[in-house]
């Protein structure tokens, strides 16, 4: 097979230009994704760095997704869904009058002018609740996702995780974006 | 080119030596990344925009890797197989291209993009499906049936197939080899080897790909009656190189694909002997991202280098000609995104592209009476996508100025709306297609065609863990260019025809327990409503398209019996299909019903974290499988694999930490 392709000098030129752009970059972030994908890893990951009250021990580790979010469409596509200890985790849409047992809760965007009616149902229940876009330390929600200069960061209400029973991580504390607590 | 190569390779190693030292490592993939790593991913703001798929503005099926590792596909075409609407049919010498909904899409109205590199050749704007393109190194494909020209311009007038591989940001190692046998022989033989590695800024790999594929083992017979075997005369090699880097917003891709095609089947009438095609692609993709104030601007360039459907020997006694054109496109573009409020985004970009064509064969000329064929095109395109709370809304249109055939404009509107449990899209699109280098020179009076295709999708929940999906559509093309092949005077050429097209449904099914995915999917097209073009008709059944089922159905199911073992099944289903013949006595080939079963077990993580092993069984009660010529070439059916045992090993060493949700 004949490969002795002439390249042009103009082709040439252009690939060197554009290598040697590559010395001349600065830091930044590598990957970019859709926001409620990020946010659905968040909360698988969040589970590895809390501990949940003792109970009847459980098979299973149910998140509720309460309000219309893009969130459940990303979680249920992460692939084998489980946590360490090999409980699967099952992903449901709850509504706000839905009392069924969760260890997790996430409140899209959409119901924040309800929050405090549905985290009232939820709160000293041993439910890890998760809220977005709010101003944390006037709600009862135990975590807050929110969007800080193009990236998806939390903060954590210690005071709520406590009343429900939650014990926090030191290392997801110092992930937090409220380092003073 | 070697030299070219090395010299891209040492700049890229030279450039990247500062950064792999003294530097932490980032990673990806995705779904195996820690609360850390998720911190430092921004949030896209472009016109790529993610979204779920029941909000994209198109009938969208995606493959996941899981999907495709744990099916033990070692050819793209059984993974495109279990994709509701398409169908393989048989071209000439040996080459095997994609029908969508029941047309015939093969020249250039399947645009296959392989992370951004376009794999169309640009002389006729073929696919060549067997043996080809390396599976295991797939991490997502997304079949967007239904066309795609306002937003990717030509080739992609009925079906976009937009792949993407783990290559972007590996970071450690991958290598997986595979070995499968029909009864007499090799079906298939391949290894892949991928190494990657992630630093604070970016990325580089490299990855080579290597394959040998038997096509079938089952007898080839023309309409004439003459038949050769093709166990030792249907040899697809296939091979892959390829750099990968990525420093901030700036990324390239340096790829090369080799593939060669052993064949005796020839137009019509078999041959006295193998002759082999070869297709090369070699490209360069670079691009980089920045942006001013809120809007993104991506601008970028792809050259390609190919030589594709080359035979240098002599003119044979059979007739099989040399054909040795080699092709340059050198294409630039600037792309540009912002979010003009928070729910509406608005993304376009301009191109150009310029297209030379090169006779090599030594008294063979363009039908422009020299060695040098030449076009441009140029084209900007506009979306925008707004979300209300009715509904979201989808506007965009590409305006094309080419060389000989002026301006075409094709528009895409479309709306979207979801519930908790429902969704709903309305679709209309207009898809073109130039015609490419080889149709002009062929037929200097061939001019573009377009389609129009209208499409409504709903989908329901059902319980907690289905989801329920159909969509029908109706697909007009106007002035189709039909190849055809004269067995009479032995030459063939390009016409436009009047109209050709199909209407359908197709329904999609999921079922997701604890550790069990069924998929189940149905489509079906007609050709009723539609006048049709007497290449691709079968008289007596009048609302059928020669060689595509009207009825399709595919099933698939993963279990996951344990945390480190997968079982994969699969059926497919294509109803009566017909063949034609120019002979009079035969006219039309009928091919009954068939029924394709595989299976495939994996076992994980064997003796060692990352180590898999895979034994699956394809075609397992050896049914028939045919790639029926779908328009008047006088071609018999190529046979397909028959029963074949694959056994399969795979490592993946990663730098990451086990997720918390992986298996």
């Amino acid at each position: 097979m004949k490969t002795n392709f002439k390249i042009s000098h103009y082709t040439r030129q252009v690939v060197l230009i554009l290598l040697s752009l590559l010395t001349f970059q600065r830091a930044g972030a590598i990957n970019e994704a859709n926001e409620y994908s990020i946010k659905a890893m968040f909360l698988i990951n969040f589970i590895k760095y809390i501990d949940w009250p003792h109970g009847t021990p459980k098979t299973v580790f149910n998140i509720g997704i309460v309000g219309d979010s893009e969130i459940y469409d990303e979680l249920i596509k992460i692939p084998a869904l489980k946590t360490t200890d090999s409980r699967n985790i099952i992903i449901t849409k709850i509504t706000s009058s839905d009392l069924s047992e969760q260890d997790m809760i996430f409140i899209s965007r959409s119901e924040n002018k309800r929050l405090d009616q549905v985290v009232k149902k939820f709160s000293r229940k041993g439910v890890l609740i998760i809220s977005e876009d709010v101003r944390l330390q006037l709600n009862q929600s135990c975590i807050n996702l929110k969007k800080v200069n193009h990236h998806i960061c939390f903060e954590i209400n210690l005071s709520n995780c406590k009343d429900n029973g939650l014990s926090i991580s030191n290392k997801l504390l110092a992930l937090s974006n409220n380092k003073n607590q | 080119m070697h030299r070219f190569f090395l010299f891209v390779f040492i700049l890229l190693n030279l450039a990247s030596v500062p950064l792999l030292f003294g530097q932490d490592s980032d990673s990806i993939p995705f779904y195996e990344m820690s609360i850390e790593q998720l911190m430092n991913v921004k949030v896209s703001v472009t016109s790529n925009v993610p979204l779920p798929s029941r909000e994209v503005p198109a009938i969208i099926t995606v493959v996941t890797r899981d999907q495709i590792i744990n099916s033990g596909a070692h050819d793209l075409m059984q993974v495109l197989d279990l994709i509701p609407g398409l169908n393989f049919g048989v071209d000439v010498e040996g080459v095997v291209g994609l029908g969508v909904r029941g047309n015939w899409g093969h020249e250039g109205k399947v645009l296959l993009l392989w992370d951004g590199v376009e794999m169309n050749e640009e002389l006729f704007s073929t696919l060549q499906f067997g043996g080809h393109y390396p599976v295991s190194q797939i991490k997502k494909i997304e079949v967007s049936r239904g066309p795609g020209s306002a937003m990717y311009g030509g080739n992609a007038e009925y079906c976009v197939i937009n792949i993407i591989t783990i290559n972007n940001d590996l970071d450690g190692v991958f290598v997986d080899g595979q070995y499968s046998s029909f009864s007499n022989v090799v079906a298939s033989s391949g290894t892949n080897v991928c190494l990657g590695h992630n630093f604070k800024n970016g990325h580089a790999g490299i990855s080579t790909y290597q394959n040998l594929t038997n096509r079938s083992n089952r007898k080839y017979i023309d309409n004439y009656g003459n038949a050769y075997s093709l166990s030792n005369l249907s040899a697809l090699n296939s091979s892959q190189y390829r750099l990968d880097f990525a420093l901030h917003k700036f990324s390239l891709i340096v790829f090369s694909d080799s593939y060669k095609i052993l064949q005796r089947d020839g137009y019509d009438q078999v041959y006295s002997e193998g002759y082999r095609s070869k297709f090369l692609n070699c490209s360069i993709n670079a691009k980089y991202e920045f942006s001013i104030g809120k809007i993104k601007f991506t601008p970028g360039i792809k050259i390609k280098y190919e030589h594709p459907w080359f035979y240098s020997g002599p003119i044979s006694d059979d007739g099989f000609s040399p054909f040795n054109v080699k092709c340059q496109k050198n294409l630039g573009y600037l792309n540009f995104g912002l979010d003009v409020k928070k729910h509406t985004n608005v993304t376009g970009g301009l191109q150009y592209y310029q297209l030379v064509a090169t006779n090599n064969f030594d008294g063979i000329t363009f039908s422009n009476n020299l060695d040098v064929f030449e076009t441009y095109n140029y084209s900007g395109y506009i979306q925008a996508i707004t979300k209300t709370e009715i509904g979201s809304f989808i506007f965009g249109s590409r305006i094309v100025n080419s060389k000989y055939y002026g301006f075409s404009f094709v528009p895409r509107l479309g709306y979207t709306k979801t519930w908790d449990n429902f969704h709903f899209k309305a679709i209309y699109n207009r898809g073109y297609r130039a015609p490419s280098v080889e149709n002009v020179n062929l037929n200097k009076n061939i001019q573009p065609e377009y389609t129009t295709v209208f499409e409504l999708e709903g989908g329901m929940r059902i319980g907690e863990n289905s989801y329920l999906t159909s969509n029908i559509y109706d697909i007009t093309t106007k002035d189709p260019i039909v190849f055809y092949y004269d067995i009479i005077n032995n030459n063939d050429n390009y016409q436009n025809t009047t109209k050709t097209g199909t209407r359908g449904i197709e329904l999609e099914y999921k079922l997701k327990s604890k550790d069990w995915l069924t998929i189940l999917n149905y489509a079906f097209y007609t050709t009723s409503g539609h006048s049709s073009v007497s290449d691709y008709s079968v008289p007596s059944f009048p609302n059928l398209n020669l060689a595509f089922p009207a009825n399709k159905i595919n099933l698939l199911s993963t279990w996951h019996a344990s945390n480190y073992f997968t079982i994969h099944c699969s059926a497919t289903y294509l109803s009566e299909r017909f063949g034609k013949s120019s002979i009079p006595s035969i006219h039309f080939i009928h091919y009954p019903e068939a029924v394709y079963f595989n299976i495939n077990f994996s076992e994980e993580n064997v003796f060692t974290d990352g180590l898999n092993i895979q034994l699956g069984c394809f075609n397992i009660f050896n049914s028939d499988i045919n790639y029926i010529q779908p328009y008047s070439g006088n071609h018999g059916a190529l046979p397909g694999p028959s029963r074949e045992i694959q056994i399969r090993l795979n490592y993946r060493f990663s730098k990451l930490e086990k997720p918390a949700n992986g298996r």
